[in-house]
């Protein structure tokens, strides 16, 4: 939808360097000096994978603060993912609180050297840190804690359909983190060195994070996030729109359309943010009101000569359906433009008690309908002026290849969005402009009846109703045009489609449509066969052993270890049961075994973990309520030592 | 069309500013008559007549604000709100309403300049800004 950096971005580049993070260090290093002791290799990567779980603790926080109120109102889909929410946030902190926080890591995640041992890590760390803030550019928050949308996609933002993408992206990183991270710290080919403390803890704080991983994919397939609403996840961009800027005598289509969309979302997020108090502001002005609904008027008039135009192309690449789909959507257009004309006429019998000024959006307007204008006329210095004859451009330049038939899709459903959401503003400022009585009309076009000493009188009521009328007509009307343009986008995948998915998302709803409505496959594809052998299998690939039977047989043996712990677990007394993670995974066998169950995501393997006791040194302040509360219940295992491991 | 020439004439005559803003009132307001009658989304002049719409009730509405602005004479006005446009061609009527514009934008700068009171002086600039607006939409060229 923009040219903007998006999180998408940021996030497909944080994957990838996930990817990356269980590289040894000298391969890392090259370029790096200097080359990260051997003894510290553990320590450092739990460095990195500390400030990546403190990156994830922000999301955690933020996914827990959207999706967690929810639950009391709407039960099913939204109450089991606000369970995972808590779920997720718990086992992050359970996860955080085996990783130590090193002294001099005093500085915030996004500020990072990056280190050859950590490198990746911290690299994903900070990426994941500017999809943070990104996200957090959309929202303003005041001093008592109110917070502000700031741009059309702040209610996109904290939307449950997008958090609850985000929750599953989360679960994602925990994953990728997690596999990295068991790979490096137990013994095999892929360990690193450290002390078997370190590697122990590391490991623990991994198979907290398979726990996340594990709740949300539980999540995920009983109340799906679809495909779209990740797609919509991550092509939120940046809070920061392009310049104003008015087309040149040289621009080609695909440049109009894309200063079209700039346009019109500048005027979105104008008539959303940038908005005057109808109440008194001297911004809101007849003059301006009435400029934007001329300008609304001459836009659905270059919108409905596109979609003939469309059609017309259309026609002629023999899509007869497609044809008829844009020549249903002229006449929305044609209806809209009728509604947008009323509205501007309304104004002609009216005024408001200050003048001489033009808001921010209706001084955009006329920027959209140049825009539009020279997308739908032949002549390149095209303006709403009389001058001579127009004629409009041809079907055939306006969609050269049929692909292009999206592109111009796409501009003429932005426009119309926008023209949507601007009679509905102003509708609003309206009517509160009305009710504070500014809306006044000139004496002299009153009958001699009125004896008024004054310019202006206050507006009849049938002359504010008129006017209220007409911009309800334009904003049902432009919103008729919309949704029928938006059918159109969905089918060719015009980049606007996202639009109804944001509108669908921000409403309660889901697109009517099935565009995307599949469910997503934890955000980047299927479910990847578990990444961690169980304990017999691992042993014989490090054996060399290739035999498929033999180690589809050593798999057997694994799980049928796995079923034979779980069975066992849920027949222990309760009292028998209050373990400790770290306690379970004391031996190299039972850290695997439980890292293999975890990984497999069997939602039975998360129960026989416990939350952690947080270690010694760990300061209150690093503690959630939450975790202490489990401290207390646990407590007396805090000066149980994790047995050492030795150096692989 | 021939009640712009009686306007025109108004104008053209007016002596003081009291009767330069009646006659430019009542100007922005047989424009508005005529402009909106030829709002037709068939023709290529609709994008300027709808913008020049706009302007017309901006402009009658900025000298209606001017203090000096005499009541309305008797015979009630609004009544001229409702006369009849004539069968011009959109061009051809964009042409005698470019004029008019070009004719009111002249005199209103002229005024917006004259010793009068504060208030006068911006309802004429601003009238006067709305009139060359009209001017150029309507293929006028407006005076500088």
């Amino acid at each position: 939808m923009t040219g903007r950096a998006t999180f998408g971005e940021l996030v497909s580049a944080a994957r990838a360097q996930l990817r990356l993070a269980a590289i040894p260090p000298p391969a890392l290093a090259r370029g790096y000096p200097p080359q990260t002791p051997r003894a510290g290799q553990v320590r450092e990567f739990t460095r990195g994978m500390h400030r990546l779980v403190t990156v994830m603790t922000w999301y955690a926080a933020d996914i827990t603060a959207t999706l967690a109120p929810a639950a009391s109102t709407r039960p099913n889909l939204s109450w089991a993912w606000s369970h995972t929410s808590l779920q997720a946030q718990q086992a992050i902190q359970n996860a955080a609180a085996f990783l130590q926080p090193p002294p001099a890591d005093a500085g915030r995640p996004g500020d990072l050297q990056v280190t050859p041992a950590a490198g990746p890590l911290d690299a994903a760390a900070a990426l994941l840190a500017a999809g943070h803030d990104l996200l957090h550019t959309h929202h303003a928050t005041l001093p008592d804690g109110t917070r502000l949308d700031r741009s059309e996609w702040a209610p996109v933002v904290t939307s449950p359909p997008v958090t609850r993408a985000l929750l599953l992206e989360l679960g994602l990183w925990a994953r990728r983190a997690a596999a990295q991270g068991a790979r490096i710290a137990l013994p095999g080919p892929a360990a690193w060195h450290g002390s078997g403390q370190e590697r122990n803890q590391l490991n623990t704080a991994c198979q907290w994070l398979w726990v996340l991983d594990s709740a949300v994919q539980a999540a995920q397939r009983h109340h799906p996030v679809t495909i779209a609403e990740v797609g919509l996840l991550h092509a939120i961009p940046v809070n920061a729109r392009a310049p104003r800027r008015i087309p040149g005598a040289t621009q080609t289509i695909t440049s109009l359309c894309q200063g079209t969309i700039d346009s019109a979302e500048r005027i979105r997020h104008a008539a959303a943010i940038l908005v005057p108090d109808p109440a008194f502001s001297p911004a809101l002005t007849a003059e301006s009101l009435s400029h934007a609904a001329a300008c609304g008027t001459v836009i659905s008039h270059n919108c409905e000569i596109l979609l003939h135009g469309l059609a017309v192309r259309a026609e002629q690449l023999r899509s007869s359906g497609l044809a008829a789909g844009l020549t249903g959507c002229a006449d929305a257009a044609a209806q809209a433009r009728v509604g947008w004309l009323d509205a501007a006429r309304a104004w002609q019998r009216m005024a408001t008690d200050t003048r001489g000024t033009i808001a921010p959006a209706a001084a955009e307007c006329s920027d959209l309908a140049l825009w539009t204008g020279r997308l739908a006329y032949a002549d390149p210095s095209w303006t709403p002026a009389l001058g001579p004859a127009h004629p409009t451009r041809s079907a055939d330049t306006l969609a050269p290849d049929p692909a292009d038939l999206s592109g111009v899709v796409a501009a003429v459903h932005e426009a119309f969005h926008t023209l949507s959401r601007l009679a509905e503003a102003d509708h609003r400022q309206i009517a509160a402009a009305a009710q504070a009585g500014r809306l006044l009309v000139p004496t002299r076009s009153l009958p001699d009846r009125f004896d008024i000493p004054a310019p202006f009188a206050p507006a009849p009521q049938d002359r504010i109703d008129g006017l209220l009328t007409a911009y309800h007509g334009a904003a049902t009307r432009s919103a008729q045009a919309t949704s029928a343009i938006a059918t159109i986008a969905t089918d060719l995948r015009a980049p606007s489609h996202l639009l109804t998915i944001a509108q669908a998302a921000t409403s309660g709803g889901r697109p009517a449509q099935d565009i995307g409505r599949q469910p997503a496959e934890q955000a980047d594809g299927p479910q990847p066969a578990p990444e961690f052998p169980g304990p017999v299998e691992r042993l014989l690939h490090d054996l060399g052993v290739t035999s498929p039977a033999t180690l589809a047989r050593a798999a057997t043996i694994d799980q049928l270890a796995e079923h034979l712990i779980l069975d066992a677990t849920r027949t222990l007394e309760p009292e028998q049961t209050d373990l400790e993670t770290t306690g379970l995974s004391r031996s190299t066998g039972t850290a695997e075994l439980i890292n293999h169950m975890l990984a497999t995501s069997s939602p039975r393997a998360s129960a026989i973990l416990h939350p952690p006791i947080p270690p010694a040194s760990q300061t209150a302040g690093q503690v959630s309520d939450r975790t202490v509360a489990h401290t207390e219940h646990t407590g007396h295992q805090r000066d149980q030592a994790p047995e050492a491991e030795a150096e692989p | 069309m021939e009640h712009i020439d009686i306007v025109r004439a108004r104008l053209e005559h007016a002596t003081g500013l009291p009767a330069l803003l009646d006659a430019a009132y009542d100007a922005f307001e047989d424009m508005l008559t005529a402009i909106e009658a030829r709002q037709d989304p068939s023709t290529g002049a609709f994008a300027a007549f709808v913008m020049a719409g706009a302007a017309a009730a901006n402009g009658r509405n900025a000298v209606a604000a001017a203090p000096s602005l005499p009541p309305a004479p008797s015979g009630d006005l609004a009544r001229t709100q409702t006369r009849p446009s004539g069968g011009l061609p959109a061009e051809a009527a964009a042409a005698i309403l470019a004029a008019l514009s070009q004719l009111l934008a002249s005199r209103l700068t002229q005024a917006s300049g004259l010793p009068a009171g504060l208030g006068d002086r911006v309802a004429c600039a601003q009238a006067a800004r709305h009139a060359a607006s009209i001017c150029s939409l309507l293929g006028g060229m407006p005076e500088p």
